[in-house]
């Protein structure tokens, strides 16, 4: 059981990496104007992150809570990363709010 | 009372600040609104597309149009206006609610208390990292 957690959580991550970074190579080509090679390459990327979903043990349905949480860090850590833009204080807060939400989800006594 | 109309006022000052009149205000909350619920819609159903192709056996032409609609899933947050970083992440908060409604209409799993008030904190949370007024920010 701890096991299928660990790998649903990696997988996760690494599905959040690929969905993030396929839609800020499409970005780029759209809004940066960085060459339609970036546009392919970020379609190529959101390809695979949906294969690496089918990967997932969990069902569909509440697992997908913890994703929407693990992807609303992510975002505000690539925000950091990769535009070096610090997240202002109504993301932090907004962001808390919103994973506050996901864990009643995930975890409400049922 | 008096707080409410403290609030209120503060709300009117912002909007006056961004340079936003109420019904400007109002078309960019629909529109980001709108476009939120599409890309949600793209992503879940490309997902589920390619889900089909490899898990149940569909042919490799639905997995290929997940891949499609995967793509077309990219290309719609290109028309909010914000920073990059903020739109994905309240739509992180979208993507919770839809999954949800997903589950729902497709798969009959019918969201109960803790779904429903994890739901809307979820988008409260949403609502306030998109839709805080920040002023003098150009975005």
């Amino acid at each position: 059981m701890t096991n299928i957690i660990i790998i649903s959580v990696l997988l996760f991550f690494l599905a959040a990496l690929l969905e993030i970074g396929g839609g800020y190579l499409v970005w780029l080509w759209l809004k940066e104007k960085r060459g339609r090679i970036l546009g392919w390459l970020g379609a190529l990327t959101l390809a695979v992150y949906g294969v690496i979903l089918t990967f997932q043990p969990a069902h569909f349905g509440r697992v997908y809570a913890a994703y929407g949480g693990i992807f609303i860090v992510s975002s505000i850590i690539w925000g950091l990363v990769i535009d070096k833009k610090k997240p202002d204080r109504y993301e932090i807060i907004g962001g808390g709010v919103a994973l506050l939400g996901a864990a009643i989800i995930m975890y409400g006594p049922r | 009372m008096s707080r409410l109309l403290f609030v209120l006022r503060r709300k009117v000052r912002f909007v006056e600040v961004t340079n936003l009149n109420y019904t400007k205000l109002m078309k960019h909350v629909g529109r980001s609104l709108v476009l939120f619920f599409l890309a949600g819609l793209l992503e879940i159903g490309g997902g589920y597309l390619v889900w089909l192709w490899l898990r149940e056996d569909y042919s490799f032409l639905i997995g290929a149009l997940g891949g499609l609609v995967l793509f077309l899933y990219g290309v719609v947050p290109t028309f909010q206006i914000s920073y990059f970083h903020r739109i994905y992440a309240a739509y992180g908060g979208v993507f919770i609610v839809m999954a949800m409604l997903w589950g729902w209409t497709f798969e009959g799993i019918a969201p109960d208390m803790f779904d429903t008030i994890g739901a809307t904190i979820a988008l409260i949370g949403v609502a306030i990292i998109y839709y805080w007024p920040r002023p003098g920010e150009v975005a």
